[in-house]
């Protein structure tokens, strides 16, 4: 599927320092809902580091769904380890090698949203482990401003009653870091647990005995009806106050598609999606 | 003929560590090959540590490649000294007459 069309909107829309809008002070947020494929996913995020890193861009806040349904593997992963291929074959769906770490993650089209924030990291930010629990802490905040009792967990997760609800993954590029992770809205878990192979002794750090009963959807634990919308509106406040930045809506640069365009085919290569 | 031997490695500290080993008749690492879902910083650390690796014949060279991914790397969810100490044990285990080939 060319979905290079989709990338932007039709024309250009020019980016904040393009239009002289001071940047300093300024979270900038790219809402991103239509739904694009694994390989544009990964190709943007890691297009927003690069151009953080060279300072071309502001600190940026994206958030995004994959379509279709995708799987992403973590950079170090074993693809044949982690998914069933010959089922993400069958349901047709995309698998993906990410360029930051951790585990396989199921992104489910209409059951989770994906957050990208790209940044310098100076202060909090500069100490690896201390940076996760920064931006995974926002993620926490994010629900519990929508009135659900999440904590981050471990290195890189976020938890609610002990279960799985964000799993988080963090790259670095010259000073800067881009941390992207998932949010588990209402995915479908059968279709995780049938995509998804998870080595029994991970399952038993966890105290679980499949992959279905260690994760929880955002639906199963919210006190009340929350539409993607609020959820995206509240990860912005979130981090907007974490980071002491005033959020402005914007999309991408010129130069930023550039680079996601010049990433994108190797991701949909099967020489880096196999490479491990 | 190399043989292969898999280790999976899971601790308290770490992320769930799979390491596949090929070992020759002589009980040198042939290949090696690390992965799951920890974090390295830079990436490109881990293919260093497995090219370190590889060749290796006895502990003090697995222990070398670990010091110098200590202070060469950073690690989240992955210890370089105990992946060494690990395929150590396990091709201790392997080598010794009677057990494993």
């Amino acid at each position: 599927m060319d979905v290079s069309r989709d990338v932007g909107p039709p024309a250009h829309t020019p980016a904040m320092q393009e239009l002289g809008i001071a940047v300093a002070g300024v979270l900038r947020v790219i809402y991103d809902l239509a739904g694009r494929p694994p390989w544009w996913q990964m190709a943007l995020d890691e297009a927003l580091l690069e151009s953080v890193a060279s300072s071309k861009s502001p600190p940026t806040l994206r958030l995004y769904v994959f379509s279709p349904s995708s799987v992403t593997i973590g950079y170090f992963q074993s693809v044949h380890e982690a998914v069933r291929l010959d089922e993400a074959q069958k349901l047709g769906i995309p698998v993906v090698r990410r360029f930051t770490g951790g585990g396989a993650v199921y992104h489910d089209e209409e059951g989770e949203i994906t957050y990208s924030i790209a940044v310098q990291a100076s202060g909090m930010l500069r100490d690896v482990a201390s940076s996760y629990r920064v931006l995974c802490s926002a993620i926490a905040n994010a629900l519990r401003r929508l009135g659900v009792d999440a904590a981050p967990s471990g290195f890189n997760d976020v938890t609610v009653a002990g279960r799985k609800i964000s799993g988080n993954a963090q790259a670095r590029r010259r000073g800067a870091l881009l941390q992207h992770g998932t949010i588990l809205y209402n995915a479908n878990k059968e279709v995780m647990r049938r995509l998804l192979k998870v080595h029994k002794e991970k399952l038993n750090a966890h105290g679980a005995g499949r992959i279905d009963e260690r994760i929880v959807n955002l639906v199963e634990v919210a006190k009340k009806p929350i539409s993607l919308g609020e959820l995206a509106e509240s990860i912005t406040a979130a981090f907007s106050e974490t980071l002491g930045l005033k959020p402005v809506e914007g999309w991408y640069s010129r130069g930023e598609l550039e680079l996601a365009r010049k990433y994108v085919g190797r991701y949909r290569s099967s020489e880096w999606n196999l490479k491990r | 003929m190399p043989s292969k031997v898999v280790l999976v490695i899971r601790e308290k500290h770490t992320k769930t560590i799979t390491v596949e080993a090929r070992v020759s008749g002589e009980c040198r690492l042939e290949d090696v090959k690390i992965t799951g879902d920890f974090f390295i910083y830079p990436p490109e650390a881990l293919e260093e540590y497995e090219r370190l690796l590889r060749g290796c014949e006895n502990a003090e060279c697995y222990l070398n490649a670990a010091a110098i991914m200590e202070r060469t790397a950073e690690a989240i969810g992955f210890d370089w000294r105990l992946v060494s100490e690990r395929i150590i044990k396990a091709l201790e285990r392997y080598c010794s007459p009677g057990q494993g080939r």
